[in-house]
This record gives structure tokens, C-alpha cells and sequence, in this order.
């Protein structure tokens, strides 16, 4: 009954859909049974929670959980094809509207009135919203079409989007900081990005090299990776400490050095670790790569007369990149976390925001820290996919006859 | 191979680095003299709020605390979502672990402080949440990659869905949940030294103190204990992963 | 194939250049203002880079740059040109001379900026007339109930077995001159279980677990221009035996940067004098309560008090 790799789509067509029932529950739950919406008087005050009822005015509450409950009536629906069509349209408003009416409810709260307030989402509204996504995800494979799905997604993202830059969610606390202080949030941000992707591409240049070198010659391959196996367990935190003593001896040592910026704290110390961190998965990667060639191409290869330097680039490159460039993509995600990190020693980023936000016991400027830094992680991810798709061969080209 | 040097062979140099690593961490006028060799410019060159392996105890106990719990729900939750009746749930858990590999840990930790406040207790929740993705997400990796046939073949013999659980399924996954749980720990010890920016303690204090302070001998202090503790973990750990792939490779049958 | 890889390494290229690089720019210096890094660190350092600005200078704003000591050796070691700094610190820069000196104002002024000045060529400008010193504060309703308004009631309180746990950061509990002081001026000790120490610990963490009531905190360290205090529901304690040296903020700079540009005295000093203790407050509130940018909140000062024109 549970062996493995049966779809779970086809297990579902004759039974209730339970993820949907238990995130209408969960939504249900978070707009009657916890406080909805957080309020603090000002940015540093005590927050006080305050129920839906009481942010949203019973119209608007209705709105919204007549269509919790529809979905929860609808996911008790035994026929597959019409509830997913339901609980796509109606998850989907769920989401949007709950953010737009947590806009609406800040804006009254601490709009133009009440600038010192502050709103942020509380515990209710973030389970509206995730019982919204696991309502949203339980239709997911079941769409009429492929086209009609993505007619929803397109529509949903357009609405997230319409929702955040027609200043609709502006009053939020998160935005009100944002607001605050949109030059240094552009800058860091660019720092950020700066940094992260500096280290990838140093890791890459001397990562992709050293990959090789393992592959090719055995004894210096395990060497070097139980070293670079070794610096990647050191914490973040520790490897930005262990460099800032020989950094800072460094720059005082070679005055040229400083003047370019080279010293115990800021950006030096924070890119030489990160690259080191970068190093790993692209070591690791660039072995992996070529180790699981299939012999027979090179056999092909020679068959076809190449010499090895054709070899190397026609046939077996473009095999290994999907895998080194997979490696790229770790790389990538963890350089933005730890570029976070690297706030700590004066190197900016937005990590900034994050111990800046904690130092001033500002909740939601660590939020502005913390909330771009996933966003920036998952989109690099997403990016780095897409592009190692787009290097996969499309067929062996170069040797097919 | 012969089992018994194998295994000592395999166990010594981690066991023997754990001793080494105690033995280092509590000489602390070692560290001191050690730290004031380097640094002889610096007025106080050990941390003072806290013994090193004071220090060290309580980064272990953060570990300790948010991994074992991590390991025991990523365990059971794993469990939970690869039987029939929780199923459904395996695309959202699917999700969940893998926007979760992609959360850099600090933001994890940060956002606890100021929805739980700061200390001991919110920095083991923050990593225990953190800690549970890779462990949940090998879960059901391993228990997914079990071969259908094995299934069929164990279903036939007559044995009940516990059986099949405790018998087939987990022995043929034990590996691959135990590197999720070595991943987890060691990202742990690393996420723990950043604990201390929201009041944790562990060997980030001396770190984050040094940092504020402007002393590199306190930085070097917490960044060299703290590195040496993730190595040593790291080494423990894969020495259990490969004693496990011993035994798997003992009771293949001949 | 080569040719996707070629296209990859272009954009990738292309992306780097379109990241915003440091410009040069024409103008008097370049100087570097640096500050600590809290909010009226950040505060004063903003003012010190906006009318520098306003004057002509091509200033680098380096505010916010770290801990006490972080800034003062960037200073020394010519990283920084100028950056404000508390006259009391003067007592903790040259090792304890003078203890009783520091707790008036005008020797506290006068003593630093004679010694730092023959020992390390560093100039003193005029000072603000506000004292910004360490202080203890306590939640509104424990100092209403208890009676509790200077550090002597504090004191009688903790000795007559009151329930007391203060949040305070690394620095206070530890450095001799700050709440050893308190101890010894006052007589009384607190317990390690009585107090919350927090790491990198800043004062809007600790006024907000006060406030809060987090962990059982009811007492939290405080400066004195604070400007959060007030919107917390906190009052501070009076130091009444003047154990805490005074700490005026006052720009200082290296010796050789003013006497190339003297004029600098004249921008900055009518400025720093006109900021009391109330004033000092208010501006703090705005950024820390109300969330202002420590440059917007320097920037409105300076407009509406007429330095700019």
C-alpha cells in the first residue's frame, strides 16, 4: 500500500483531500482561536496582539472565512477534478485578500495618524497564510492543464506584486522601516550581493582547478579534499575571527595593502572566508562531474579523432558542467547566508539590518535583514536551476554522427 | 577487512581527538599564556564571564539539546509522512525541507529573538528548528529510495507494516538519515557560535565580545575552540556514518 | 557549448560592472568622520558629516564603525579624522589619573583635552553640555511602589532583599569604573543571578526587557540622553553621589588635520553647544522610537536650528 514512488495523485482520487482539510483548519484556527495582527505602540514598545475580529470588522472577516470554509467543505469532496478547481481559485483568494486586508488594518491602525505605531502580521494571519499555501499545494498536480495552472500562478504572483507596489502593505511596520531608510537598504543590498557573488566567483576560479587536479591525480585528490572538507565544518562566525588578527598584521605590514581597503575588519576577512566556504561544493562537484563520465565518450571521442584538448571541451565538459554548476548553486545559497553573518565584522550586507535591528530591539528591522537575505537565497537558487538546465547539452551534439 | 583493527583503525583518530580536545580546552592558563604569546599588546587576554570550558559545555548543550530534539521529530515526522495515511502531506514536506536548506541559518536564529526573546531557550528553539530539515528531508529520502521489489518481497513474507518500518525500511535508510543528522549537528555547532548575538552564551561570547571590544586574543579565543569543537564533531560523526556502512556490508548475505 | 559558457562569463561580467562602485569627488579633505556605533553615536557623527558637507569638505562617512575602542584606534592610527567622544572616557584612556577629577564637567574637559593633546596629539573641541553617563533605570511601577528614585534607594532596596534582576550589556558589568563603582559608592552587590548580560548588549535591549518585563528584568542600564526611556515607561535613577564621571560629547580630531583646515573648530563648535540634555533626548527618541535615520534626524536639528544657511 505505501511502496515507494507511487504518486500520491492517484492514492488521492478516491479519498478526501486531508492536506486541505487540515489547512482550512489551520486558517480557521488562526482567524478565531489567536491573536491576528501585532501592534506596538511604537517601534520599541511592547507588542500587544489583537484578534481578527477586532482588526478586521466583521464584513471583512466574513469575506474571509466563508472561503475557509467553503475550502474545507470542498476538500471533503470526493470528486478530484472540481474540488482542486475550487480550492485553487478559492486558496488563492484566501492568500491575497488576507494580505490585502492586513494593509487595510495597518493603515488604520498606524497610518498617517499614527506614525509611531507600528503593525506587523501576528500569529493568525501567518496561519491564514499557511493554511492558504497548503490548500494552494494540495491542487497543485491536479490541474485541468498545464496552462491553467500556470494562468494561476501568473495570476497570483501578479497580485502579490500588485498588492506591494501599489503601497497597499506601505503602513506595515516592515515597510515603515524600509521606508525609513531606502538609500542605505539599496546600498547594502548591493553590498550584499556584491560580496556573495565575489566569493562564487573566486571559489569558482580556484575551485574549478583544484577540482580538476583531485580528479586527475588521486593522492593530491584526497588531500585536498579532507582540507577543504575540514574548513568548510569551521562556523562562519569563527573562520571571520580566526582571519581578522593576520588581516589586520597584514595591513599594517604593507601599507599599499591599506590604503586599498585591506584590513583587520570590513569586506577583506569577509570575502577571503566566504570564497573558502565556496570552495567545497565546487571541489566536491567538479570531482563528481567528471567521475561519473561515462567511459564509452571518451572512447567515442578518440574514435571520432579528437586530440585531448577537443576532447576535453567537446565531449567531456559539457557533461560535467550540469553537475559543477549544481555545485555553483550551493555555493551560491550558502555565500548569501553567510554573507549575513559577516555584518558582524563591519562588512556590511544586509546583515546589518539584522544585528542592527537586534541591537536596537527593533523586531522588524531585523525582519528587513532577514526577510530579503531568504528572498535573495531561494531567487539564487532558483536562478543557478534554471541555468544549469540551460547548460545541459542538448544531446551530444559534438559527437552525435 | 578485518573487522576488529578496521574498526579501532577507523574509531581512534576521532575518539582520540575528542580526549585531545578536552584535555586542550580545559588548561586555561595554557590558553592564556598561549593567547598572550600572541597578542602581548592586549590588556585581557581570556574571556572573563566564563571559564573555556564553561564555554564549551554550554555551545554542547545548545547542540545537544536543539540536534537530539531535531533528530527524534525529523525521525518520527520522516516516518509519519512516507506511511499511507500521511502521504499527502510528503509535497508540502518536500517544500518546507528544501526552502529550508535554503534559509541561511542567521535568519532562522534572529527572527527568534524578537518573537521569543533572548537566551538559552529561544536560541535551542531556533536550532532545533533549523536542525530539523536535513534530518526530515534524509528521512524521507531514505525511506523513499527503498526498493519496491524489497517491499513486496518483505509484504509477502507475511510481515505487518511495524515489521516492514523497524526491519526493512529503516536498516536500508540508516545511513543516509544518519548524514542528515551529521549535517544538522554540524551546521549546528556553526549556527551556535552566532547564538550568543542573542544571548545564548557559547563559544560565540568570547567571539562577539572580542568583536565589540576590539580584542583579537577574546576573537581568536571562541573562533579557535569553536572551530576545533566542529571539527571533532565532524570526525565522531563520520566515523559512525562509516562503522554503519561496515555493518550494512557485514550482513549482506554472502 | 563553449559558446553558452562564453555568454554566461559575459553576463556574469557585465552584472559585477553594473554594481555600484565608490565615485571620486572634488572638494576640500577627503576627511573621514567615524562614530560609535549607537544611536546618538550615530547621531552626532551624522551632524559632524552634514556640516562638514555643507562647508565644502569631500567627507567619508564611516559612522557607526564600532565600540569605543574600535573607533579611538581607527582614530590614532589615521583610519579616521574625526569622530565625538565622551569627556569622561578620558579617565578609561589614561589609566585612572585623577579619579576625583572626572566628575565635574569643566576639569573633566579640561584634563582630557590637555593630556590627549600632549600624549597623542589629539584636539578636543567644544563640548555639548549634556551628560550622557551610565545611570540604572527602573520600570515605572517598581520605582512608584518601592519608592525607589535615586541610587541610594536602589541600593536599600537590593540590600533589604528586594527582587531585583537588571538587564545590562558585557561593558557595564564588567569595566571597574561602571557598576563595581556603583557597588562600591553605593554599598551594595548584585548577584550573578540578578542580572540578565546580555553579549553585545546596547541600551534599547536592555530598556526594552525592562519594559517588557522579559525574564523578570525590572531594572535596566541606561545612558543618561537616552531617548526611549521616557516612551518605556522607565525612569532613571539618580546618581546623587556622583560616582559616574561626567560624559560630554565633544568632536575630536588629530592634530594635523586641524591645522590644516582650523576652520573646522568654527563649523562644529556652535553646533555641539547647543545641544543639552532635553534636546539630546528628543533627537535620540526620534530615531530610536519613532524609527528616524540617525541623518534625518541630524539633518532636521541642523535645519531648524540655523546652522546650514
Amino acid at each position: 500500500m505505501y511502496s515507494a514512488g507511487e504518486p500520491a495523485r492517484e492514492r488521492r482520487a478516491h479519498g478526501f483531500d486531508r492536506v486541505a482539510i487540515a489547512g482550512a483548519l489551520l486558517g480557521l484556527y488562526g482567524l478565531f482561536g489567536c491573536s491576528y495582527l501585532t501592534v506596538r505602540a511604537t517601534r520599541i514598545s511592547a507588542p500587544e496582539g489583537i484578534s481578527a475580529f477586532a482588526a478586521l470588522g466583521f464584513g471583512s472577516l466574513l469575506l474571509l472565512s466563508l472561503p475557509m470554509a467553503a475550502s474545507l467543505a470542498f476538500s471533503l469532496v470526493r470528486r478530484r477534478r472540481r474540488r482542486d478547481l475550487a480550492l485553487a481559485v478559492l486558496s488563492r483568494f484566501i492568500v491575497l485578500f488576507c494580505l490585502f486586508e492586513v494593509g487595510v488594518a495597518a493603515h488604520g491602525i498606524a497610518g498617517p495618524d499614527n506614525p509611531f505605531a507600528r503593525v506587523s502580521p501576528g500569529p493568525g494571519a501567518w496561519l491564514v497564510v499557511m493554511g492558504g499555501y497548503m490548500i494552494m499545494s494540495s491542487c497543485r498536480e491536479a490541474a485541468r492543464s498545464r496552462r491553467t495552472y500556470k494562468m494561476f500562478c501568473w495570476g497570483f504572483w501578479a497580485g502579490l506584486a500588485l498588492l506591494v507596489f501599489s503601497g497597499q502593505l506601505n503602513d506595515l511596520s516592515i515597510m515603515k522601516e524600509l521606508a525609513n531608510r531606502q538609500d542605505r537598504f539599496a546600498g547594502e543590498l548591493a553590498r550584499h550581493l556584491l560580496l556573495s557573488f565575489s566569493a562564487v566567483s573566486l571559489g569558482l576560479v580556484l575551485g574549478f582547478p583544484l577540482g580538476l587536479l583531485a580528479f586527475r591525480k588521486k593522492a593530491a585528490g584526497t588531500g585536498i579534499l579532507a582540507v577543504v572538507n575540514t574548513l568548510q565544518t569551521v562556523p562562519s562566525l569563527a573562520l571571520f575571527g580566526l582571519l581578522i588578527a593576520p588581516l589586520a598584521w597584514l595591513g599594517r605590514s604593507f601599507p599599499a595593502l591599506s590604503a586599498a581597503g585591506v584590513g583587520g575588519i570590513g569586506w577583506t576577512p569577509a570575502l577571503v572566508a566566504l570564497s573558502i566556504y565556496s570552495l567545497l561544493p565546487i571541489v566536491h562537484n567538479t570531482i563528481v562531474g567528471f567521475h561519473i563520465l561515462d567511459p564509452s565518450v571518451r572512447e567515442a571521442g578518440k574514435g571520432m579523432g579528437m586530440n585531448s584538448w577537443q576532447l576535453f571541451t567537446r565531449a567531456e565538459m559539457p557533461l560535467a558542467l550540469p553537475v559543477i554548476a549544481a555545485g555553483v548553486r550551493i555555493s551560491g545559497v550558502q555565500a548569501v547566508g553567510n554573507t549575513a553573518v559577516a555584518a558582524l565584522i563591519g562588512a556590511g550586507g544586509l546583515g546589518q539590518f539584522i544585528f542592527q535591528g537586534l541591537g536596537e530591539a527593533a523586531p522588524d528591522l531585523v525582519l528587513l535583514g532577514a526577510l530579503p537575505t531568504v528572498l535573495l537565497a531561494v531567487s539564487v537558487d532558483a536562478i543557478m536551476r534554471r541555468v544549469s538546465e540551460w547548460l545541459r547539452p542538448g544531446g551530444m551534439e559534438a559527437l552525435s554522427p | 577487512m578485518n573487522g576488529d583493527r578496521g574498526r579501532m583503525m577507523r574509531w581512534l583518530p576521532p575518539l582520540s581527538g575528542v580526549v585531545v580536545y578536552f584535555f586542550i580546552v580545559s588548561a586555561e592558563p595554557w590558553w592564556e599564556s598561549f593567547l598572550r604569546m600572541l597578542f602581548p599588546s592586549e590588556s585581557t587576554v581570556i574571556y572573563a564571564r566564563a571559564t573555556l570550558l564553561h564555554l564549551v559545555m554550554r555551545h554542547l548543550l545548545l547542540v545537544g539539546l536543539s540536534s537530539g530534539a531535531a533528530t527524534l521529530l525529523g525521525l518520527v515526522a520522516g516516518i509519519c509522512v512516507t506511511r499511507s495515511g500521511g502521504r499527502d502531506f510528503l509535497p508540502i514536506v518536500d517544500d518546507v525541507t528544501s526552502i529550508g536548506q535554503t534559509f541561511p541559518p542567521v535568519a532562522v536564529l534572529s527572527l527568534a529573538a524578537p518573537i521569543m526573546g533572548f537566551g538559552f531557550w529561544p536560541a535551542v528553539f531556533a536550532l532545533f528548528l533549523y536542525g530539523l530539515m536535513p534530518v526530515l528531508r534524509n528521512t524521507t529520502a531514505g525511506i523513499r529510495s527503498v526498493p519496491g521489489e524489497v517491499l513486496e518481497a518483505a509484504r509477502g513474507m507475511g510481515m505487518s507494516p511495524l515489521q516492514i518500518l523497524v526491519h526493512v525500511e529503516l536498516p536500508l535508510a540508516l545511513k543516509v538519515i544518519v548524514s542528515g543528522v551529521r549535517v544538522s549537528v554540524v551546521i549546528g555547532v556553526g549556527t551556535a557560535t552566532i547564538g550568543a548575538a542573542i544571548g545564548a552564551g557559547g563559544l560565540g561570547a568570547p567571539i562577539i565580545s572580542g568583536l565589540i571590544s576590539d580584542n583579537p586574543a577574546l576573537v581568536m579565543e571562541g573562533a579557535v575552540a569553536a572551530a576545533l569543537l566542529a571539527i571533532v564533531a565532524d570526525s565522531l560523526l563520520g566515523a559512525f556514518e562509516r562503522s554503519l556502512s561496515a555493518t550494512q556490508a557485514k550482513r549482506k548475505p554472502a | 557549448m563553449l559558446r553558452r559558457i562564453a555568454v554566461l562569463l559575459v553576463a556574469m561580467f557585465a552584472l559585477w560592472a553594473t554594481f555600484p562602485h565608490a565615485g571620486d569627488a572634488a572638494g576640500k579633505g577627503p576627511l573621514s568622520v567615524g562614530s560609535k556605533i549607537d544611536t546618538e553615536g550615530a547621531l552626532l557623527g551624522q551632524m559632524i558629516v552634514i556640516l562638514l558637507e555643507h562647508n565644502g569638505f569631500d567627507v567619508k562617512d564611516r559612522t557607526a564603525l564600532g565600540a569605543t575602542n574600535v573607533v579611538r584606534k581607527a582614530l590614532l592610527e589615521g583610519e579616521i579624522d574625526i569622530y565625538p567622544e565622551y569627556t569622561g572616557n578620558g579617565f578609561y584612556f589614561f589609566d585612572g589619573v585623577e579619579p576625583d577629577a572626572w566628575t565635574s564637567p569643566e576639569k573633566a574637559y579640561e584634563l582630557v583635552s590637555r593630556l590627549d593633546l600632549e600624549k597623542n596629539g589629539v584636539v578636543w573641541l567644544k563640548p555639548a553640555p549634556a551628560n550622557n553617563t551610565w545611570a540604572i533605570a527602573a520600570r515605572k511601577d517598581i520605582s512608584e511602589s518601592e519608592n525607589i528614585r535615586t541610587l541610594d534607594d536602589f541600593a536599600d532596596y537590593v540590600n533589604g532583599g528586594g527582587n531585583v534582576r537588571l538587564a545590562c550589556s558585557e561593558e557595564f558589568a564588567s569595566r571597574p569604573d561602571v557598576l563595581p563603582a556603583f557597588e562600591k559608592a553605593y554599598g551594595f552587590h548584585l548577584k550573578s543571578n540578578q542580572l540578565l548580560v546580555l553579549s553585545g548588549g546596547n541600551t534599547a535591549q536592555t530598556e526594552q526587557a525592562a519594559s517588557i518585563g522579559r525574564d523578570g528584568v525590572n531594572f535596566a542600564m541606561a545612558y543618561g540622553t537616552d531617548g526611549g526611556v521616557a516612551a518605556l515607561g522607565l525612569v532613571i535613577l539618580e546618581d546623587t553621589r556622583e560616582v559616574q564621571p561626567v560624559y560630554e560629547p565633544a568632536p575630536v580630531a588629530r592634530n594635523s588635520v586641524l591645522e590644516q583646515w582650523p576652520e573646522i573648530a568654527e563649523i562644529l563648535d556652535p553646533v555641539f553647544m547647543s545641544l543639552d540634555k532635553e534636546t539630546l533626548q528628543q533627537l535620540n527618541a526620534r530615531i530610536a522610537v519613532e524609527g528616524m535615520e540617525p541623518s534625518a534626524a541630524a539633518a532636521q536639528h541642523l535645519e531648524a536650528g540655523g546652522f546650514m544657511d
